[in-house]
């Protein structure tokens, strides 16, 4: 009695206890994270279009977690705690056999895209290995009224008029609902760095890995489209006009109802404006504009800034040239490299500005550890992370991970060095030397 | 404390009970072989699905309804069955008594199958929790608690009938695993603390916990009797089996968030993960080496007896706990993660480590309980198919992962890393197809084994009373 007692009973006490700790804690903890602002709640019909999302089992192939990491990029910003405030049953998933659906709202907004895709996936991604979903659909012989039917393209089509039933517009309003609230302040399009440089030439491969991940899912690889759906880009004449600027406009400010070579395009194309920096636009526009036949003009990043202040007031606030003060410090760190790794490593949480979110991410204008003579304490945070400090009496439950692991000296100074000297801080500069001294100090 | 003289205790027979415990011991494997046919089936069509997308386009053969029918099939049906199935055997026999109560085993099995049932029936309607590795509805996962609480009551009853003082060591691993699990069960089914992010927490818990803390021990309490049983010698040292039973409860319930490294799951329960899966090479390495060292010296004969299945099972267990330990770690996750790696590693534990020392028991419990023997040859081409089956498989995933992995690592476009993983899809569903042919040949031997008549002779050592 007594030894069964001590390893049956004993052991399960030890397990119970571990399972509280473990498990139920962080879990008692974790519930109560409070949402991400400008996070919504679902709707009813996106409701239930999370509830078709669960049971058609689309998270055992799509992740919704954004991370850190380069490779993760396309498909938005890290995910946030506050993120999945409202995501009981949550579907952050552990296989990403497609791609991650986080953002997937913002990056691919139209909906009959999304129609057409479920219906048969190879109908826009001829290399897709997704199941079909056609009992998200049902077919009709007259198309009853309010009702739009999906355009398939004629070799995927049944021959009656498909359109989507409840669960199939539910599947799609969900997906179309998600949208990652941005962490920072309105990010102002990338425009500091100059497109002075003035030659023409542009970085072919950057263009085309742009051009796939944002256009290619509805204009096709190869610039064809797909007939009467999405228009062919290979031949167009606005991409081959030497006149860029209604290029330019379409792909900054999207473009619905046009007719284009007597066929009229229902499915509504979005703006770009404020998903892709300038150079990228520039890319892409350049990509589009040298394959598949096309001979248009070349473009540089410059004319897309010129092309987003013609608009009308509102953009031009977002547009200041802030040539960042780079150039006073004497010390010298290169500057473009220093700002892009702060975009790429820090920019979601401080923001492009360095204001942060209030009472979320601390802000790095004006803090005193950025400005300080002595850049320890600002080196030691960058490497090793940071979490529950105080800063100007201002508690932040986020924590700050370290970066010792993922960048090098040089790269951390280089942000260090961009952080002192932007937005006002006047830090001293710093050295990759001091940062190697740091990391080896415990 | 209890030190070898513990291993040598007398292991005895009682031939009374012979057929209560035959029949018992059959009707489990056989329930279990049914579902290893029917779950492994379902897996072998969601892997050709990969390579032929629109094959079989119904909603209840689709590819996100099946998965969960596969995993939940062959873990809460086949493994589990199976590993009660031997786990209420070794407790009679090792404490050299009679079964508690027959009656008491078919309530449980009886349980396990309606679980199983209205789970697969349930998903494949599109009703889950949807949750990975827990998708029953809630009351059908109270079904299969129900179904684990008799079964722990069972064993730990047949225990209490022993004579001496000393409990085997098989059966602290397979009562404590089954109590865990009841508490795990639970854990994972109360809704108070599941929302948001909360949820995630609690899923990387229980998603590694249901590995851990229910089929690990299970597959080592049944290895630590049935190994002994076929070798015709005690298990190598006591001691270090009792050291790694400690470990592995304390270690292992800690390693849960490293499902979700680089998630938005705070860094720190990330970080305490990762330290703990380093922790649990100390279990797994000292229960892979209580068995390889009671293996010593013995190759001669090892690979004509079930044995070798107990010894692929052993490796299995040491690479595949080995290789979640390395998986663990940040820099190679941000490789790994999320791709088809996991996959590899999961089939490499749960079929390389769990289902071949399953397969060990029950070719060498089986015979002893129902008198019939399988075929030599027969268990010879089960062996060897789904051997090299899983090799095949668990090489094919991890390359495909490594390849989606620096593909994305590259900032090559996703379809392109689709592409790229193809050809290693269908090595796959090649390794895959062997794998299912060895368990229609392990289905045949059951046969033999139990209600079908078998004219082999047992092979192994007379001498040794079951």
């Amino acid at each position: 009695m007594n030894k069964t007692f001590v390893i049956s009973g004993g052991s399960t006490l030890i397990y119970t206890g571990l399972a509280v700790l473990m498990g139920v804690l962080p879990g008692i903890w974790l519930s109560k994270v409070p949402p991400t602002p400008g996070l919504k709640p679902l709707s009813p019909i996106e409701a239930r279009g999370r509830d078709v999302y669960v049971s058609e089992g689309c998270f055992y192939c799509h992740t919704q977690q954004v991370r850190p990491l380069s490779g993760d990029k396309p498909f938005g910003r890290p995910s946030a705690p506050g993120d999945y405030a409202y995501q009981t049953t949550e579907l952050l998933g552990s296989e990403r056999t497609g791609p991650d659906l986080s953002n997937i709202g913002a990056r691919q907004s139209s909906n009959i895209w999304q129609y057409i895709h479920l219906y048969q996936p190879r109908a826009v991604v001829p290399q897709s290995i997704m199941p079909a979903f056609p009992w998200l659909f049902r077919t009709v012989r007259k198309l009853p009224p309010g009702e739009k039917a999906v355009p398939l393209p004629p070799q995927f089509a049944p021959g009656d008029i498909v359109i989507p039933n409840d669960d199939g517009k539910a599947l799609v309003a969900y997906l179309l609902s998600l949208k990652q609230p941005p962490l920072a302040p309105a990010q102002t399009p990338a425009a500091t760095k100059s497109p002075s440089t003035g030659s023409l030439r542009f970085d072919a491969t950057k263009g085309a890995a742009l051009f796939a991940d944002n256009c290619a899912s509805c204009h096709g690889a190869e610039g064809m489209g797909v007939p009467g759906t999405f228009p062919p880009l290979a031949g167009d004449a606005v991409v081959n006009d030497a006149n860029p600027t209604a290029h330019i406009g379409t792909v900054l400010h999207g473009l619905s109802g046009r007719v284009i070579n007597g066929q009229s395009y229902e499915a509504q194309m979005p703006g770009f404006s404020d998903q892709l920096s300038d150079q990228q636009i520039a890319d892409i526009i350049d990509h589009e504009r040298s394959s598949w036949g096309n001979r248009g003009a070349l473009i540089s990043a410059a004319d897309v800034v010129a092309a987003r202040a013609n608009e009308p007031l509102q953009k031009q606030a977002a547009t200041p040239k802030e040539a960042s003060p780079v150039t006073a410090p004497a010390s010298t760190f290169d500057a473009a490299e220093g700002s892009k790794l702060f975009a790429d490593n820090c920019g979601v949480c401080h923001g492009a500005e360095g204001k942060g979110v209030p009472g979320t991410f601390p802000p790095l204008a004006g803090d005193p550890v950025v400005n300080a003579t002595d850049p320890a304490e600002h080196i030691a945070t960058m490497l090793r992370g940071l979490s529950g400090k105080v800063i100007d009496g201002q508690k932040y439950e986020v924590e700050m991970p370290p970066f010792a692991d993922r960048l090098s000296n040089q790269q951390i100074a280089d942000i260090i060095n961009h952080e002192r000297t932007s937005w006002g801080n006047h830090g001293a500069l710093v050295t990759p030397a001091e940062i190697t001294k740091l990391r080896s100090k415990k | 404390m209890m030190s070898d003289s513990a291993a040598a205790i007398p292991l005895r027979a009682l031939p009374s009970d012979d057929h209560v415990l035959a029949r018992v011991l059959a009707a489990y494997v056989a329930s279990a072989t049914i579902w290893l046919l029917f779950a492994t089936a379902v897996g072998l069509l969601v892997s050709f699905k990969f390579a032929y997308p629109d094959f079989a386009t119904t909603p209840a053969l689709s590819f996100g309804r099946l998965r969960a029918i596969h995993t939940s099939g062959t873990f809460y049906a086949w493994a589990s069955q199976a590993l009660i199935g031997l786990a209420l055997f070794v407790a009679a026999r090792s404490s050299g008594t009679r079964l508690y109560s027959e009656r008491l085993a078919w309530i449980s099995l009886a349980l396990l199958n309606l679980a199983a049932v209205l789970g697969t029936v349930t998903l494949d309607l599109g009703f889950t929790y949807g949750q990975e590795y827990r998708e029953w509805l809630w009351w059908i996962r109270v079904i299969l608690g129900l179904g684990l609480i008799t079964a722990a009551w069972n064993l730990i009853a047949t225990v209490e009938r022993r004579d001496g003082e000393h409990i085997y060591i098989s059966n602290w691993y397979t009562i404590g695993g089954t109590l865990w699990t009841i508490v795990m069960v639970l854990v994972s089914m109360l809704p108070w603390y599941q929302y948001g992010l909360g949820q995630v927490a609690v899923q990387g818990f229980f998603m590694h916990n249901a590995v851990g803390l229910w089929f690990t021990p299970l597959s080592l309490g049944v290895s630590y009797y049935a190994l002994p049983k076929l070798l015709n010698r005690p298990i190598y040292s006591y001691s270090l089996g009792v050291f790694a039973f400690w470990t592995n409860l304390i270690f292992y319930p800690i390693i849960g968030a490293h499902h979700f490294e680089f998630s938005p799951l705070p860094w720190w329960l990330q970080t305490t993960a990762i330290v703990f899966s380093v922790a649990m090479l100390v279990p797994v390495l000292s229960g892979s080496a209580n068995f390889l060292l009671t293996f010593r010296g013995t190759h001669e004969w090892v690979y004509r007896s079930p044995a070798v299945f107990i010894l692929v099972g052993v490796y299995g267990y040491l690479l595949g706990s080995a290789q979640g330990t390395f998986e663990a770690f940040r820099s190679l996750q941000q490789l790994w993660h999320l791709t088809n790696y996991t996959v590899g590693h999961s089939h490499l534990t749960m079929y390389g480590f769990v289902t071949f020392a399953i397969w060990g028991g029950i070719y060498a419990l089986l015979p002893r309980a129902t008198g019939k023997c399988p075929y030599n040859l027969a268990m010879g081409i089960h062996f060897w198919l789904s051997a090299v089956g899983v090799v095949i498989y668990v090489a094919a995933l991890s390359a495909a992962g490594t390849i989606q992995g620096l593909d994305w690592f590259r900032g090559l476009t996703f379809i392109q890393s689709v592409e790229d993983a193809a050809p290693y899809w269908m090595w796959r569903s090649v390794g895959g197809s062997l794998m299912f042919a060895g368990h229609l040949v392990f289905a045949f031997n059951v046969w033999t084994m139990t209600y079908g008549r078998s004219r082999a002779e047992i092979a192994t050592a007379k001498t040794v009373p079951a």
